[in-house]
């Protein structure tokens, strides 16, 4: 529905020191009203509705049958960067190696 | 049991209200537990896929009237892969890798574009286990209006009770 890696907001049941994922939202409002109607059930325990991974976008389901099980990887600038840094002492690291 | 649209307008949350409902203690509802029947009209804009062969090799159980792609006339057995891209189904299975991979619900929306017009659509799949604990189905469900005609999500449909699952 978008090209844009979808913001998430997870509905979690958090009781005896663990969570469960409930639900995924891309709304949040959507998640706060799941998180209501699963509180109202009173199971026990905290409903919590936190910022969770992105959603993954994928131009549709048949990519799976090509071998690909998840989304292009979204890559930050951090780790962009930090890629960087690597190959950069890698090549310098190869160079002393040589001479 | 089943909300009515009075009770919640949206339908993304009565469907994921539904599946809570009738999971109870389990990680998952089994598909015996769903009743369409229960679901009304909104159960023409559901779905249902088997995932016995893995998710690659998904295929449909169920194919609410909304749903059906153009000459699909009956969709069990069709496999997702074959689902035609523009249709809502396709729509509705963009976020099937997501759900299968985190094992939970997992609802989507966003602008969408059906037989060349621009609509607003919002879907959500609901893991299904026999077993109530390995994902062996998905129930999804989808539904939108055209941007420049509000309220096509709620016209009426030639859908009973009586639809055959498709």
């Amino acid at each position: 529905m978008t090209e844009a890696p979808l913001h998430a907001f997870e509905v979690r049941l958090c009781r005896g020191g663990a969570s469960r994922l409930e639900a995924v939202f891309d709304d949040e409002d959507l998640a706060q009203e799941a998180a209501r109607r699963i509180a109202a059930r009173n199971l026990g325990g905290d409903v919590v509705v936190a910022p969770g991974a992105a959603l993954c976008e994928m131009p549709g389901p048949w990519v799976l049958a090509e071998g690909a099980r998840h989304a292009r990887p979204h890559i930050t600038a951090g780790a962009a960067l930090r890629g960087s840094l690597f190959m950069v002492a890698l090549v310098a690291v190869s160079g002393i190696l040589l001479l | 049991m089943y909300l009515s649209g009075d009770e919640e307008r949206r339908f993304v949350i009565r469907l994921f209200d539904y599946w809570h409902l009738v999971r109870g203690d389990r990680p998952f509802p089994r598909l015996a537990d769903v009743n369409f029947n229960d679901l009304g009209k909104d159960a023409a804009s559901c779905m249902v896929v088997d995932l016995a062969g893995g998710a690659e090799q998904a295929t449909f159980i169920r194919v609410g009237l909304r749903l059906k792609p153009d000459g699909w006339p009956d969709a069990r057995g069709r496999r997702v892969i074959d689902c035609p891209e523009g249709s809502l189904l396709h729509e509705l299975l963009r976020g099937l890798p997501d759900s299968v991979t985190r094992r939970a619900p997992v609802s989507r929306g966003g602008e969408l574009r059906l037989r060349g017009r621009l609509a607003l659509g919002r879907s959500i799949l609901l893991p299904l286990a026999e077993d109530g604990v390995h994902m062996s189905h998905v129930l999804g469900g989808i539904n939108y209006k055209f941007l420049e005609e509000k309220g096509e999500e709620d016209a009426p449909l030639p859908w009973t009770s009586a639809e055959p699952a498709s």
